[in-house]
């Protein structure tokens, strides 16, 4: 089965689990006392994030905490920041179209 | 993390109407949106249109218009051909008097898993970028002299 940063956000609880960590690294038990969700559910996205190399376990003494590894997130958000530059571009050529259409009329304002 | 979804605004010096014929008239989409064979804003109407990098593979994105407010709201799907997916499109106008503010929302950007990985990997953003930032500004650019 594919594992890739696009297969992990692609579960609204898995995207949560990333929100909670984006703020602070937590254990399993305190990822899974956040959601409804039986221990064994959460353990398994968490499993997922973690193949997917968004999260990584780091071990502090005889705690594993679960962090969020940042650099793998910016794949998604370059992903999404292409569509922004595609409809920040196409608003712009409609801009300059709609000027034009209505610039019939000579008028004296700047080109 | 919420669902991925990109949204930007723009605020023309053009009424309402404008507007709106510039972004549903099949023959004023052409000047600066896609070559489309055929556009209608009606609920249920489906259209296609081939997109992509310059040099690089291109997508077939294949579109359904889902809801239709006359003169202020138009959304459709986008999806790809044989790629799993879909997300929609949703264009809304305010009219201010003589200016129009046009609001996109593009939702559901979440749901092309593994496209992305594609599209980096036909380094679709160079392609893609050099469409909007060479090949349209210079097509524009021209229509202007």
């Amino acid at each position: 089965m594919r594992r890739d940063v696009f297969q992990a956000i692609a579960d609204p609880t898995r995207r949560e689990i990333i929100n909670l960590l984006a703020s602070q690294s937590l254990n399993l038990s305190a990822i899974a006392d956040k959601f409804e969700m039986s221990r064994p559910a959460i353990s398994q996205h968490v499993k997922i994030l973690i193949e997917c190399d968004l999260i990584a376990i780091k071990k502090e003494g005889r705690e594993r905490y679960c962090e969020v590894k940042f650099e793998k997130l910016n794949e998604v958000s370059k992903w999404v920041e292409q569509y922004r530059t595609f409809w920040t571009n196409k608003l712009d050529a409609l801009d300059n179209y709609l000027s034009e259409k209505t610039e019939v009329k000579p008028k004296t304002n700047k080109k | 993390m919420k669902a991925e979804q990109v949204v930007v605004e723009k605020t023309f010096n053009a009424p309402a109407d404008k507007v709106w014929s510039a972004i549903t008239d099949l023959n004023e989409m052409k000047n600066w949106y896609f070559q489309l064979e055929n556009f209608k804003p009606e609920v249920g109407f489906k259209f296609d249109f081939m997109g992509g990098p310059e040099d690089g593979k291109q997508y077939l994105h294949l579109c359904e218009v889902t809801e239709v407010i006359e003169g202020k709201k138009i959304a459709y799907s986008w999806r790809y051909d044989n790629y799993p997916g879909n997300s929609l499109v949703c264009w809304e106008l305010i009219g201010k008097g003589e200016q129009t503010l046009l609001r996109i929302t593009h939702t559901g950007l979440e749901s092309f898993v593994g496209i992305g990985a594609e599209f980096e990997k036909s380094s679709f953003n160079e392609g893609w970028n050099y469409f909007l930032y060479t090949a349209l500004k210079n097509y524009l650019d021209t229509e202007e002299s």
